[in-house]
Parts: C-alpha cells; sequence; structure tokens
C-alpha cells in the first residue's frame, strides 16, 4: 500500500479551518445560550380567592333592628413578567470575601457558603472566599476590620444585635438601589415576616440582605404525650388534661415536672423535664427572653409608649427590664430550670442539644429551627418521628406598664419572636467587589437556594420563615412550598415537618406581639449585662428581682455614656416607634 | 564618628523600630486613650481622669480583681511547692529519670485554649470522665462548671496542672547550679536530708524560687484563654479575671478608651509588684 503524504501547508490549513469552525460554534454557541438563558418567561398568572365578610352596619328599623353583613368574594390575580432565571452577570477576577460563624462544612451558616460555593463560582466567574470566626468573636472581628479599614472583608454574615453599631458607624452598605438594580438575582422583600424585614433595615432603609429567619419554638416529645397511660397520670395528678401543645408556661412547668426524675424511655435511668442551654457568654439570655416575653410585651395595633416594646421606655429610655413582666419571666425561668439537669447552668447550644436529639433524654425544650432539622439526621437523631413543635406558650396576663397593674385576658397572649441572631448578610463600605458581594447575597437569598438551605443542608443553621418554605395547607395558602419536598429532599419525617412548619407559621403570622429586636448601638454591651445578671440569678446568687434590677442600673449607665438623646432616637428608628405593627404576611 | 561606629547603629535599627512601633508607642497611644471616651459612632473627646475614677465604682473591676487575686492567692503556692517537691524528685538517681523529667516539663506546652476546651469534655457534669470516675468511687457527681466556687476550682486545677510545669524548670535549673562542695562538707558533719534542704538547699535556691514566683504571679494577672472557652466568666461572673474585662471593654463593648485606663491600672500594679520583688532580690543578693 502506497503511504499517503501530507505536506505542512496542507496541514496547517487544515488545522486552522477546525479551529475557526470550533470557535465560531463556541461563538454561536455561547450567544444561543445567553439569549435562551435571559429569554422573558411567559407571563405567569396566580389567582387567589378570598371570602371576606364584612361587619355590616345595624340600624333601627321601627321595632325591629336590622344588622347587615356583607360578604364578597376576591379574586385577586398576579400576573409575573419578566426574565426569572438568574441574569449571566459574570465577575471575572474579582474575590468577595465573607466573614461568618465558625461551623466547618457542615457547621451553622459557613456550610451554606460552602455548599453553594462552586455553584456561585461557576455562575459569576469570581471567587469565593470564607472565613470562619468564632460566635464570640464575630461581632468584635468584623467592626474591627471596618474600624481600622483593614478591609479583610467584603460581606459578613452578622448577627441582629451588630447592625445598629455599623450602620451608625457608617460601615455598611445601604442596598436599596441594588435591590432595584435588574441585573442582580431577584429575592422578594414581601416574602419574609416583617420582624425579619426590621432587623436588616435602619430608619426605612435596607442595610440587610435577609436569610436566616430565626426564632425560638417549643419542642417536646410526641411520642410521651400519645402515651395513653402518661396522659391518665398526668390528669390524674394536675386535675387537667395534658396540654397537647403546652399553651403557657405554667402548662410547661407542669409537664416537666411531670416528666423529671423517672425512667420514661426504659433505658434503666431517670430520664429530665427539659433541657436548656445556660451559659453565661452564650446563649442563656435568649432563652430567658423566650419566656419573659408573654409576661412584658403588651399587644396593641400600634408600637406606641406601652404596647409592643420591652426593653425602655422609648419616651424616656428607662430600662424597663426590672419591671414586673421580666421579673415573672426570670422567676420561671428559675423554676423551670429545677426540672432539667444541674449541668445545663455549663452548657451552650451544643450540649443541650445532644442531651435532647442524640440521648433523648428530657422531654420538653424550646430551641431554635436547628433541633427540628437535627432531629431528622438518622445518625445522631433518637427522635426523628417523634418530634412536637409549638409557638412558644403564651401567658393569661401581661403587665400594663401604663396603668402598673396586670391586664388578664381570657386566652394566653402570644409573644412572637425572632429570637436568635437572625443571621443576614451585610455588605462592608470598603469592600472593593461590592456588586459581586450583592449578587453572592442575593442569590443565597432567592427562593431555590433558599429551600435547599433549610432542607437538604443538615447543617446549614438557618431557620424557615420565607414564604417559599411553608406548604399552602400548613399557612393559610400563603405559602409557595411543598411539604412532600420536605420529606422527599429533606429528609424529614413526614409528621415532624407539618408541626415545625406549622409552629413557625403561627409564631410568625399568627401571634398577638412580638418582642422586638435590640439592634442599637451599644446593644451587644446591654446584653452582656443581662447574661450576667440572668446567671447570677440561676445559680442563686441574687433573686431574680435583685438581679434585675442590677441589670437596670447597669443599663442607665450604659445609656448614659453613650448619650440619652441619641440613644434615645436610634431606638425609637429601630423599634419603628410609631408605626401600625405588622404580624399578618403580606 | 568612625564608620565601623555608625554601622553598629545600623544593626540596632530594626529592634529599636520593633520596640518603639509594639512597645513605647502603644504604651504613649493608651495613656492618650485613657484620657478620652473614645467608643464607636461617637468623636472622641478630652474628659481627663473620670475613667480612673469610675474604676472605683465599677462592680466588675472589684469582682474580676478579687478573682484574680483569689486565684493568684490559691494557684501559685500551690504550682510552687509542686514543682519544687518534683524538681528535688528530679535530683535523684532512678530508672526512667530522664522520661520523668519530660514527663513533668510536657504539660507546659500544651495551648492554654487547647487546654481550655479538653477542660469542657473532663469536667462534663452529665457523664464527662472525671465525673464517672467520681461516681464509682461513691463521690457522686460533682457541678464542675455550673456552681461559682467548683467552677473556679476547675479553672484553678488545669492552671496548675499546667504552670507546674513551668516553675519545675527553673527549679530543677537552679537545683542543678547548687555548689555541690557545700552539700558534701554538710554530710559529713552528719547533716541530714531534711536539714540540708532547710539549712542549704533553701537558702540557696530563695533568690530562683522568688524570680519564677514572681513571673508565675505576673503571668496569672493575665489569666484569660483558660477561663475563654471553659466558663466563659461564668457563673455570672465568678470567674471573670481581670484581663476579661479589660478585653470585654475594648474589644465586645468598643469602650477604648476606659479599657486603656484598665490596661494601665494592670500595668501600674504589675510595676509595683515587680519593684518589690526586684528590690527584694537585691538585698538578698547583697548579703
Amino acid at each position: 500500500m502506497k503511504e499517503r503524504k501530507i505536506s505542512r501547508r496542507d496541514a496547517l490549513s487544515t488545522a486552522a479551518k477546525v479551529a475557526i469552525g470550533v470557535v465560531a460554534a463556541g461563538v454561536i454557541a455561547g450567544i444561543g445560550g445567553y439569549y435562551a438563558g435571559s429569554q422573558v418567561a411567559p407571563a405567569k398568572t396566580v389567582t387567589e380567592t378570598k371570602t371576606v365578610t364584612a361587619p355590616g352596619t345595624t340600624i333601627t328599623v321601627g321595632a325591629a333592628t336590622v344588622t347587615e353583613k356583607v360578604t364578597e368574594t376576591v379574586t385577586k390575580t398576579v400576573t409575573v413578567t419578566g426574565p426569572l432565571t438568574t441574569p449571566a452577570v459574570r465577575f471575572e477576577g474579582a474575590t468577595v470575601t465573607v466573614a461568618c460563624m465558625a461551623g466547618g462544612p457542615e457547621g451553622p451558616h459557613s456550610s451554606v457558603l460552602y455548599y453553594f460555593k462552586d455553584e456561585w463560582e461557576k455562575l459569576t466567574g469570581a471567587k469565593l472566599n470564607v472565613i470562619e470566626i468564632p460566635f464570640g468573636e464575630l461581632h468584635e472581628k468584623v467592626l474591627t476590620d471596618a474600624i481600622t479599614g483593614a478591609g479583610v472583608y467584603d460581606v459578613a454574615k452578622i448577627c441582629a444585635t451588630s447592625l445598629g453599631d455599623l450602620v451608625v458607624g457608617g460601615y455598611v452598605e445601604c442596598i436599596d438601589d441594588y435591590m432595584k438594580d435588574p441585573r442582580f438575582p431577584k429575592w422578594d422583600p414581601a416574602h419574609v415576616p416583617e420582624p425579619v424585614r426590621r432587623c436588616v433595615t435602619w430608619g426605612g432603609k435596607w442595610y440587610g440582605i435577609p436569610n436566616d429567619c430565626d426564632g425560638i419554638y417549643l419542642y417536646y416529645r410526641r411520642d410521651l404525650w400519645e402515651d395513653s397511660y402518661n396522659r391518665e397520670e398526668f390528669k390524674t395528678k394536675y386535675g387537667y388534661e395534658l396540654p397537647d401543645p403546652p399553651k403557657t408556661w405554667d402548662e410547661v412547668r407542669d409537664c416537666a415536672e411531670f416528666f423529671n426524675g423517672w425512667d420514661w424511655n426504659g433505658d434503666g435511668e431517670p430520664e429530665y423535664g427539659l433541657c436548656q442551654s445556660l451559659k453565661v457568654a452564650a446563649q442563656a439570655w435568649f432563652k430567658y427572653l423566650a419566656v419573659a416575653a408573654c409576661y412584658s410585651v403588651l399587644p396593641g395595633p400600634v408600637v406606641d409608649r406601652y404596647h409592643n416594646v420591652f426593653h425602655f421606655d422609648p419616651e424616656t429610655m428607662e430600662p424597663r427590664i426590672n419591671k414586673p413582666g421580666p421579673i415573672k419571666g426570670l422567676e420561671m425561668l428559675i423554676e423551670l430550670k429545677k426540672y432539667g439537669p444541674e449541668a445545663m447552668i455549663g452548657w451552650d447550644i451544643g450540649p443541650s442539644w445532644d442531651f435532647f436529639v442524640t440521648k433523648g433524654k428530657a422531654a420538653l425544650t424550646w430551641d431554635w429551627g436547628d433541633i427540628a432539622r437535627m432531629a431528622q439526621d438518622p445518625k445522631r437523631s433518637v427522635i426523628k418521628g417523634k418530634l412536637g413543635a409549638a409557638p412558644l406558650p403564651g401567658s393569661y396576663e401581661v403587665w400594663d406598664e401604663e396603668n402598673k397593674t396586670w391586664k388578664r385576658f381570657d386566652r394566653p397572649i402570644r409573644c412572637g419572636n425572632i429570637l436568635g441572631c437572625d443571621w443576614f448578610y451585610v455588605i462592608l463600605k470598603h469592600s472593593k467587589n461590592k456588586e459581586a458581594a450583592y449578587h453572592l447575597c442575593a442569590w443565597l437569598s432567592a427562593p431555590e437556594q433558599l429551600f435547599k438551605t433549610v432542607t437538604v443542608i443538615w447543617g446549614s443553621g438557618v431557620d424557615p420563615g420565607w414564604r417559599i418554605h411553608f406548604p399552602p395547607e400548613i399557612s393559610e395558602g400563603w405559602g409557595l412550598g411543598n411539604l412532600k419536598e420536605w420529606v422527599t429532599v429533606g429528609g424529614y419525617d413526614e409528621r415532624d415537618a407539618k408541626a415545625f412548619l406549622k409552629a413557625v407559621y403561627e409564631q410568625y403570622f399568627k401571634s398577638d406581639t412580638f418582642l422586638e429586636y435590640l439592634k442599637i448601638p451599644g446593644a451587644s454591651e446591654l446584653m452582656d449585662s443581662l447574661d450576667i445578671h440572668i446567671n447570677e440569678a440561676l445559680v442563686g446568687k441574687r433573686s431574680a428581682k435583685d438581679a434585675l434590677d442590677a441589670c437596670a442600673r447597669d443599663w442607665e449607665r450604659i445609656v448614659e455614656e453613650r448619650g440619652k438623646d441619641q440613644m434615645k432616637k436610634w431606638y425609637q428608628e429601630s423599634i419603628g416607634y410609631g408605626l401600625p405593627i405588622k404580624i399578618k404576611p403580606d | 564618628m568612625r564608620k565601623e561606629e555608625k554601622v553598629k547603629y545600623l544593626f540596632l535599627l530594626p529592634s529599636v523600630a520593633l520596640v518603639l512601633s509594639f512597645v513605647i508607642f502603644p504604651l504613649i497611644y493608651s495613656v492618650f486613650l485613657s484620657l478620652t471616651n473614645w467608643q464607636i459612632g461617637r468623636e472622641l473627646s478630652f474628659i481627663g481622669l473620670s475613667n480612673y475614677l469610675k474604676i472605683f465604682t465599677d462592680f466588675r473591676v472589684l469582682n474580676s480583681l478579687e478573682f484574680t487575686l483569689k486565684f493568684i492567692a490559691l494557684t501559685v503556692p500551690i504550682e510552687a511547692f509542686l514543682a519544687l517537691g518534683l524538681a528535688l524528685l528530679s535530683q535523684k538517681s532512678f530508672t526512667g529519670n530522664k522520661v520523668f523529667r519530660i514527663l513533668c516539663i510536657l504539660p507546659f506546652f500544651a495551648s492554654p485554649i487547647a487546654l481550655s476546651y479538653l477542660g469542657i469534655t473532663i469536667f462534663y457534669e452529665e457523664g464527662g470522665p472525671l465525673n464517672n470516675i467520681l461516681s464509682l468511687i461513691g463521690v457522686g457527681k460533682i457541678p464542675w462548671i455550673s456552681n461559682p466556687t467548683y467552677a473556679f476550682l476547675s479553672v484553678s486545677l488545669l492552671d496548675i496542672w499546667q504552670w507546674t510545669a513551668f516553675l519545675y524548670v527553673i527549679f530543677l535549673a537552679g537545683l542543678e547550679s547548687l555548689p555541690k562542695d557545700i552539700y558534701e562538707a554538710a554530710m559529713v558533719d552528719g547533716a541530714s536530708g531534711w536539714r540540708l534542704f532547710k539549712s542549704i538547699t533553701l537558702p540557696l535556691l530563695l533568690p530562683i524560687i522568688t524570680t519564677g514566683v514572681i513571673f508565675k504571679v505576673i503571668e496569672s494577672f493575665k489569666v484569660f484563654d483558660l477561663i475563654y472557652a471553659l466558663t466563659g466568666g461564668g457563673p455570672g461572673i465568678s470567674t471573670e479575671s481581670y484581663t476579661m474585662y479589660i478585653y470585654k471593654t475594648g474589644l465586645r463593648f468598643f469602650r477604648m478608651g476606659y479599657a486603656a485606663s484598665l490596661s494601665l491600672i494592670l500595668l501600674i500594679i504589675l510595676s509595683i509588684l515587680l519593684m518589690l520583688a526586684m528590690i527584694r532580690l537585691r538585698r538578698v543578693y547583697e548579703v
């Protein structure tokens, strides 16, 4: 067979043609892909039908009284147009450095960034650098970076208590304009509960991109509650049915006492009524506020001097932490402590969660949404399928500071909360990659990522609360979520998921009032004082009243040192003084 | 000046620059800050000695000083006693002496913060190893972290475990440097072991013991990392040390002016202690 020889000219010519062909195909594919990705989606129409009954009017006609009631059926049609997919914005060469709470690749908040890192980097061409900082040092490290202008961090995922210091110091970027910019991923502010929105805004402007919807809920062992023996014994001892769920802290106390000190799980050791994290310089003060709020925050239509406020008198900045409501809350916490392990005083969340979820040795606790998620992990949970959840208990009496008396109600008044840090992203003023930074934060708070964050990422530390999280059947038709996906994608037990999501929804949208979040400058110092004085009361060093009186004196000093007039202004801005309170979803 | 003399100043320059940058300048700036009320979000303004006057009425300062002094009073004598005993034992000739010496020194190389986290496990009240052992021998569970008294003890135990090694090294070096002929002469005169220790070892070693104790007292005034993870200063503020309070004031609450004044007070206290100790040592050496 003859050898076929190819000349150099022919080889080069062929190679050039192939190369040009490849490049041309690539360009065409790229252009086509761009347009395909950003094509205008067809308009989406959502129809909601509601029946509205108005009270109507009552008139007297002769001897008769005529009452008119008006019933209307309202149909709302929402049409969504515009691109639904994330616009292809590239930030080649940019590096976004995010400071977040240290949790490792599978721990709270940092796990979210690690999980989505590759995807976001591929999407934008930018690089994501995660810097983990222990919880207790996050505030100071971010603030030090901002004050000194070192500029190490572009974004910080912060606790709401830090926002005041950062805004007042001029260290964070206002994101109002970014939110309107069509180049960036869209997240809907109306899909977040109002109290969470208030956490990330200051003076009517947006500074944070909401993400987490921290809140504390009541958890209990549903299997114990469903046991007929327990129900009978409880009724015999206390004279009323085992409350499912407990609706007041007195009922929680009775339940904790009932389940304390005997072997209800057959492991040969006595179990406890409850467990809690009460270590100083950790989370104890959140757990205290969760109990104290319902005795202290009087509901009303507007945030005024005596309604819907907790920490200070908004007109005088007189601390209210030592009023009868908060004192009763601390007394209740001291009482509840008797039904848990003595060691709780030295526990932060790790041992407490371990005790409830992994060891299964407590009947009750109140804690963040992490409990619901951890309970589903077959590797470390003994309570999957046994989890009961409810919004925090309320109180029949709430302290009325205006009339200096307890105001009695005919049903328990519940105070919703966003206790916890309500972690959200802020963009630091000195960042050299602000647009890339905002893109990251907004993308992480888009519905698809948000759903995965609370279901697929086990240790995310992010609690549900967005519209995308709630199935419609649990949220009176408001939610856009899917219960089946919580089970199939998230791995939840169906009953556990239903109980938990119902608790979250009721806490946010069916409470009578809300505990305001203290985020004024100096919040860290104020809460530190509360923390240590609560601890003194819990270990018996002081009575509840003495402890909170000492706290109030500290708060007065702190406010004076920081400038009372300025603190008053900031406090009023931060609580939305004078504005109507909004609980129902948009 | 000759060229050779100029060159030697060039060699001195880096050290001088370091000392000026990291010691002298921060000191002078701290003094300046302590006379102001600088906080985040506020303009810096001069307030004279107000920060220093506030210290006397700040209950947390008094509390933290009380804890720190009690901590020093408990840990330093125990560490000195244990270290001296171990050093004297190390002087004896026995099999495994070298390994024994290494084991005595090892704790000093542990990182205090790591030790503190290890302490959380060791002192874990609901099933930690220490309470498990105590339960086995009939003592029962001790509230190592949740009770103020036991929390103080927990911190002290960790400090004793780590810092005995430091004093051990100093005392052992001192013992090795003592002249042997005095001992030989005393033994010829029939002196017993206790007499040798009381009349020769202790007097000769006293300057070294004093030096070691002074160093440890100064170090104890700065105790922070052991407490930070283990108790966080709690329960309440029962284990909050002075330096922990300075840290919180400056870097948690960002009240830099007040924190600077607290730091300078600590500097003054330690300087007075050091001066008294130096006077004492000079007298001992002169004798």
